[in-house]
């Protein structure tokens, strides 16, 4: 049995439906990445879980009762907001301590709790700093200990990296993810940044103009696509509709605008349809000659640092291709080849 | 130079027209026929000291009073979900802001008076007595009546201040809404809280309508009422400006208070 | 359950809310309309507009103190436009000058503009009356406008310097870098810009003055009788008239307040009457 579950969830402000029809459920100990673009949805989302916004319709369960209704302050769940939210009157300690307080602890329970979790995150000895004397990540910590002190049944993370700068997010993001792992906590973790959701979860529900479009482990949403949202918003992919001719097996053989033929896989995520959607990332692509190639020529080349990589014109279609040296040239012909086991089709 | 030539018009009028009264309140409250001589204080402590004492403690209850109920109706308004009876009670509060104090008199004097519409409606609701309100009782009604409100808006400003994010961290932490006021509201705007009940005590002891129109010279009254007394009755300045350098004692450590925070901070915002 | 016993609570706090606030308020409005009115009935047993004929002049009253509203309500109205006039010619320029330049002993003048705001108005006017004396002013519309200008102008100081404050200098210093001179950057950048700002505390300084007791009351009696002031003389002996006179004064001041309160933070409200 899930230990967390929303059930058809709606919210509208106004005319604007944030949240639409939500099924969620997550299992004891499980991290369930909300991934999707700004606007989506997933921020009310975890919202509503936290009971912070009531839903029109729908209902949200925690360990099989019913708290929709039930305020955020007896729902014993923690949260990291994504502006930390530290309280500027209060010295780390007394931040942390917060939730201990409210829940009637002993003095020397809390003394002993908190130097427990500052220590958990690399933060002993701050105890008597105020927030406005740490460092963005020191107070990213923060936050997570002030979430994590009065073991929460569900810990709650609203975009926790996303103020941080890249070196700093990759780092705490690995931290985060041992810390999560070991203390085996139920985690909703929301996000716009797919390498940190396929980094930290099991799970990932990508959503989509309020709706929940797929669920599945970090290889199930990247590898079975269940649509062209998805397929283009996960990886860095560029996608050519186009028509399915036939399938077989696993693959089928697509028909682009150009009249060009191609295999590829088909998504087991979304069922072959006519009207299909060819999904390519850069590693579907490489150079080479024979069957499932395209003529193209090289509009762009961009070096990256450890790599180069190439824009193509391909008989109407644009692709990237990626390599590890220089080996074209602006304007220069090639031919490359589609694997048909990375390139892959879904429904549109 | 320049900045100080366009200050020089203002500066004269707050000079001539305040301090140069205000000095000669206390210098005159030091004279007498040989020089110096506290026996305008001798007089405000053997006439007066009731009233001292009663201006002091109506203020101070007044402003206490007005406090607790501004900072609930302001927590209320900050913390309480969306709803009519919210933004009913939104529009309701201010409705005392918007009259001055001599019509608040006015009208506490015929809400409270001995037959008055107070009176009269527990009277129908079974008490025999009517009951006197012209005293502190009355006093300290009119003043909370106008000051509540105001001390609301204040407050509500301040705690507007707060982030919600930081009200919904301690939600979620497990503060029920006293908490979130008691632990995170409270604490972070308190200086607010604090120049809104300076304030509000400070114009309390320095209203004279009020006082005037309620209880005028019947016994205690405020010192206010004295001062006018004092004045037009028996040309008397030197009791009166006694009583008046009592009032600035009985304001100035919120005075101080209130001018270090303003001087600190600057200038106001509009 | 929960929400429901939380719903009757906000019910009964908002009844008692409302009762507390209207019930003076309509005692206000039924003086005003009662002819008769004798204990212990909760509403006046005849109701009439004798007396708002009389107080707005538009029949002669026999009581004694009920005299026109419109002669008190046109002394206001003088006084109160006089002390905006001056009022600004004096604190515009001190404000800008607080807002732009460095004048020097800033925090002491700073502080003195404070002083009027909490210490009590009362000695000083009692002491200003004994002034105003030796120069003839007690009595006399120059003698109410000083009065009611101090107080005001400290506030005006405040509203103007925030909104010149308000005002990004680069915007001044661009029309400076177009050729513009320091008179024409004033008349045609700085000026227009602060007109919100400038007109609320325009509104501010007429409604103190409006509302204004106490200097009034021994700087402008018995011969200046401002609405206030009229309303006080009235109180002790006709109390329908005096109702009357008190809705008069409040519904005006009410519609400014509204005014005010969309452009001044709340502490300026409170400060007025």
């Amino acid at each position: 049995m899930s230990l967390l579950e929303l059930r058809r969830v709606t919210k509208r402000f106004g005319k604007v439906v944030a949240v639409s029809e939500v099924s969620l459920a997550v299992g004891k100990g499980e991290i369930l990445s909300l991934l999707g673009p700004s606007g989506c949805g997933k921020s009310t989302t975890l919202r509503i879980i936290a009971g912070l916004t009531k839903p029109d319709s729908g209902s949200v369960i925690h360990e099989g009762r019913d708290i929709t209704e039930l305020p955020p302050e007896k729902r014993n769940f923690g949260m990291v907001f994504q502006n930390y939210a530290l309280w500027p009157h209060m010295t780390v300690f007394d931040n942390v301590a917060f939730g201990l307080r409210m829940r009637g602890w002993a003095r020397q329970d809390i003394a002993r709790r908190v130097k427990e979790v500052l220590e958990l995150v690399k933060l002993s000895g701050m105890e008597s700093r105020y927030p406005t004397q740490l460092s963005g990540g020191q107070q990213q910590r923060v936050a997570l200990a002030r979430a994590l002190a009065p073991s929460p049944s569900v810990l709650l993370m609203d975009e926790p990296l996303s103020n941080l700068d890249a070196k700093l997010r990759e780092e705490l993001r690995h931290e985060l993810r041992s810390i999560l792992r070991s203390l085996r906590i139920t985690t909703i973790y929301v996000t716009h940044d797919q390498a940190e959701a396929m980094a930290l979860s099991d799970k990932i529900a990508v959503m989509n103009a309020g709706r929940i479009v797929q669920t599945g482990t970090p290889a199930e949403i990247y590898r079975e696509p269940a649509d062209p949202f998805v397929a283009t918003f996960i990886g860095e992919s560029i996608a050519v509709p186009g028509s399915l001719l036939s399938v077989n097996g696993s693959l089928g053989l697509i028909r682009l605008p150009n009249g060009v033929q191609l295999k590829a896989r088909i998504s087991k995520a979304s069922p072959p349809s006519k009207e299909a959607l060819l999904v390519l990332r850069p590693e579907a692509v490489s150079l080479g000659e024979g069957e499932n190639s395209l003529k193209c020529r090289v509009s762009r080349e961009t070096y990256m640092g450890e790599r180069v990589e190439y824009r193509l014109e391909c008989e109407g279609v644009e692709l990237k291709l990626r390599s590890l040296d220089p080996v074209l040239s602006v304007g220069e012909e090639a031919r490359v080849v589609i694997d048909p086991s990375r390139a892959i089709i879904v429904g549109r | 130079m320049l900045g100080s030539l366009l200050v020089l018009p203002a500066l004269l009028v707050i000079v001539l027209l305040y301090l140069y009264p205000f000095g000669l309140a206390v210098w005159i409250s030091f004279s007498g026929e040989d020089g110096f001589t506290l026996e305008h204080y001798q007089r405000v402590y053997e006439v007066y000291w009731e009233d001292v004492i009663f201006t002091f403690w109506t203020s101070f209850l007044s402003a206490v009073i007005a406090a607790v109920l501004g900072i609930l109706i302001a927590a209320y308004l900050r913390l309480g979900a969306d709803d009519p009876i919210k933004s009913f009670i939104n529009q309701l509060y201010r409705i005392p802001i918007f009259l001055p104090m001599v019509v608040v008199a006015q009208m506490m004097r015929g809400f409270l008076a001995p037959h008055g519409t107070l009176n009269m409606a527990l009277f129908n609701l079974g008490l025999s007595q009517p009951i006197e309100f012209f005293d502190w009782k009355g006093l300290v009604i009119g003043f909370v009546w106008k000051q509540a409100p105001f001390m609301a808006l204040i407050i509500l400003s301040g705690f507007l201040m707060v982030k919600d994010e930081h009200i919904e961290a301690a939600r979620v932490a497990g503060a029920s809404d006293l908490r979130v006021l008691t632990e995170i509201l409270l604490p972070m705007t308190r200086n607010t809280v604090a120049i809104a009940f300076a304030l509000a005590y400070a114009s309390n002891v320095a209203t004279f309508t009020l006082p005037y129109m309620l209880i005028g010279g019947a016994k205690p009254t405020a010192i206010t009422v004295d001062i006018a007394h004092r004045v037009t009755f028996f040309g008397d300045w030197a009791t009166a400006n006694a009583l008046g350098v009592v009032s600035f004692l009985l304001v100035s450590v919120f005075a101080v208070f209130y001018l270090r925070e303003m001087v600190r901070r600057g200038v106001y915002e509009r | 359950m929960y929400t429901s016993v939380r719903l009757a609570l906000k019910l009964v706090v908002a009844v008692v809310l409302f009762l507390s606030i209207v019930m003076p308020l309509t005692t206000l409005f039924l003086w005003s309309f009662a002819i008769k009115w004798y204990w212990p009935s909760p509403i006046p047993q005849e109701l009439g507009t004798d007396y708002w004929l009389e107080a707005l002049g538009l029949r002669r009253g026999l009581a004694i103190g009920a005299v026109s509203v419109t002669t008190a309500l046109r002394y206001s109205i003088i006084i109160a436009l006089i002390t905006v006039i001056v009022t600004q010619l004096i604190s515009i320029p001190a404000s800008y000058a607080l807002a732009r330049y460095s004048v020097p002993y800033k925090p002491l003048l700073l502080f003195l503009f404070f002083m009027p705001q909490v210490f009590p108005l009362q000695p000083v006017y009692v002491n200003l009356m004994r002034l105003f004396y030796t120069y003839d002013l007690v009595g006399t519309i120059p003698g109410v406008v000083l009065a009611h200008m101090m107080p005001a102008m400290v506030f005006a100081i405040w509203i103007n310097t925030a909104t010149f404050k308000a005002i990004p200098p680069e915007l001044e210093e661009a029309a400076r870098a177009s050729g513009a001179g320091a008179l024409t950057t004033l008349l045609r950048i700085t000026l227009p810009l602060a007109v919100p700002g400038l007109l609320a505390s325009t509104v501010f300084v007429f409604l103190y003055s409006f509302d204004e007791f106490t200097g009034t009351f021994f700087i402008g009696l018995p011969y200046i009788q401002t609405l206030p002031m009229l309303l006080y003389s009235a109180s002790g002996y006709n109390m329908q008239f005096a109702s009357a006179s008190a809705i008069v004064l409040l519904i005006i001041s009410a519609a400014f307040m509204l005014l005010l309160e969309r452009f001044l933070k709340a502490e300026y409200l409170g400060r007025i009457g």
